[in-house]
């Protein structure tokens, strides 16, 4: 019997994988969302978990699109006659110079990131507050609040989740709607493997976090899980930072190994006046 | 035996009420060892009692006022001598002064005893409990909504639950190569028995309830079990990427104006 019914967007990878994996563990029906060029991935990690006894329905499809939101709720009431959760975890990052970046690459940064969060929780949303329970939870990132080179669009995109997600808390606070918000830093994901298992490149970005390693994204799941539980029953529009200690301050950083992406030119402090 | 915190050791301190009793009732219902500490042994004993009979375990009490920094030592080292070690503090003694002074109003003493149990208290329990714990190990403090926004009339805490985000900040990078987690849960307005106390002494208790509620977009105080849950997630393996964290539990008071 099917206890709970939950959507979980970028599931095909990642965070959102290891999210369905846990939620699956759990007991929990699911309804998987990923990119339509990730349908391949999907349907593989759809089938695992199918293997492992969970019941799943897949959707390839580009959660900016209004439509997609629709249908993952629809198809989630169709074959689980319910929907409790929805992690909201789909996103994208470019990296590069922010100031000769064509602009397209920041609309299609807004267009998964932003638009497809407000759409995908807006339409979970509906059929929670009718029910008068459910329970959200938004991907942010560390860089909702921190910023970073070379990431504007991305960063941008990620204050964007983190303040969608506190004033759509207060907009369904009043229905029994929960939506909080998990903030990871460096997670060791398919999307980063390049950075992460490149010492070089690693070097620069390793020294910024206390526990000196990215996060498993099974320990973003585990994260993702309590806020989707009961035992989270009084956050609301809570940032979870899941970060290794990164933004909690700086540890003995080698500012030697901190590579910058450009030469730093010394800011000299304005000269007193005579 | 299993658990979220099977064969844990765990010290609450300020264990004798509210959260701190809560958090002890959690802990071993999921496995843990429970030290309860208060500064009232009586109290604590009703805590250890109140533990065996929802979770089945026996819970150690002993007497600890965290404000009296040489038995604090002592105290810590009896718990770890006797039980090998401890995994898991949970730094919770704290109060706030109950007439509600203005800053203007506040007295030296009274604004030391405030920093000596909420600050200084915490820094000499954690630090002593440190001796004993090893990798794995895992320090929930108390912060409040005040460690963000202040609170009129609440200054000496609103300026305790400041310093205590920051402790817990700096002591989750000076132990995290130690493999020990610190993070801080920072609850919202609880219905603890001390708030129930003080809506007591209120004309209309129940419309003091209501008004202290509505604080909270989610229309309601949160109870002390929602807190442990907290507490447990932070205290468990669960939460292992997790560290210098500060974890808001209170219905949505602090993201809006």
């Amino acid at each position: 019997m099917t206890t709970r019914a939950v959507i979980v967007t970028g599931a095909s990878s990642g965070i959102g994988l290891a999210t369905a994996r846990r939620l699956a563990g759990d007991g929990a029906a699911l309804c998987l969302v990923a990119a339509p060029f990730d349908a391949d991935p999907l349907e593989q990690a759809a089938d695992g978990l199918r293997e492992q006894g969970a019941d799943v329905v897949a959707l390839a499809a580009d959660v900016g699109e209004e439509a997609t939101a629709d249908r993952a709720v629809s198809e989630t009431l169709r074959a689980f006659g319910r929907l409790d959760g929805l992690a909201s975890n789909a996103g994208i990052a470019y990296w590069g110079d922010s100031v000769d970046a064509p602009v397209e690459q920041f609309d299609h940064t807004f267009h998964v990131n932003v638009r497809g969060m407000y759409l995908m929780v807006r339409a979970a949303a509906r059929v929670m507050r009718s029910a008068g329970v459910g329970r959200i939870v938004c991907t942010a990132s560390t860089a909702s609040y921190l910023g970073e080179e070379c990431q504007a669009s991305y960063n941008a995109s990620k204050g964007a989740v983190m303040q969608l997600a506190r004033s759509l808390a207060l907009d369904l606070a009043p229905y029994g709607v929960a939506v909080n918000a998990v903030a990871p830093g460096w997670v060791d994901t398919p999307a980063n493997a390049g950075i992460v298992s490149d010492p070089g490149q690693w070097s620069k970005h390793r020294t910024h976090i206390p526990m000196d390693r990215p996060a498993r994204p099974e320990e973003i799941a585990a994260v993702i899980a309590f806020l989707l539980s009961d035992d989270a029953s009084y956050l609301c529009g809570a940032v979870v930072a899941v970060d290794g200690g990164m933004t909690a301050g700086f540890r003995t950083t080698d500012w030697e190994a901190v590579e910058r992406p450009v030469e730093v030119r010394r800011h000299d402090a304005p000269k007193a006046a005579a | 035996m299993s658990g979220r915190v099977a064969g844990k050791v765990a010290l609450v301190t300020g264990a004798g009420t509210g959260i701190g009793r809560a958090a002890c009732v959690r802990l071993a219902q999921e496995g843990a060892t429970v030290v309860a500490s208060s500064r009232t042994l009586a109290h604590a004993q009703e805590t250890a009692a109140e533990v065996e009979r929802a979770s089945g375990a026996a819970a150690l009490a002993v007497a600890l006022d965290v404000g009296d920094r040489e038995t604090v030592d002592r105290v810590v080292d009896e718990v770890a001598g006797r039980h090998g070690r401890i995994d898991i503090v949970v730094a919770n003694a704290g109060f706030t002064l109950a007439h509600a002074p203005s800053l203007m109003d506040t007295t030296d003493e009274e604004w030391e005893r405030v920093f000596r149990v909420n600050v200084t208290g915490m820094f000499s329990t954690c630090r002593a409990a440190l001796r004993h714990m090893p990798a794995g190990g895992a320090i929930v403090t108390i912060g409040s909504i005040n460690s963000f926004v202040a609170w009129e009339n609440d200054g000496a805490y609103t300026a305790s639950k400041g310093a205590v985000l920051q402790f817990t900040r700096a002591l989750a990078l000076d132990v995290v190569a130690r493999g020990i987690r610190v993070n801080t849960v920072c609850p919202g307005v609880i219905d603890t028995p001390l708030t129930r106390e003080f809506l007591d002494r209120a004309e209309d208790p129940e419309a003091l309830a209501a008004e202290y509620g509505a604080v909270a977009p989610m229309n309601r105080m949160g109870t002390p079990e929602e807190i442990a849950n907290c507490i447990l997630f932070l205290a468990s393996d669960e939460a292992s990427f997790v560290t210098g964290t500060s974890l808001i539990a209170d219905g949505g008071t602090v993201i809006r104006p």
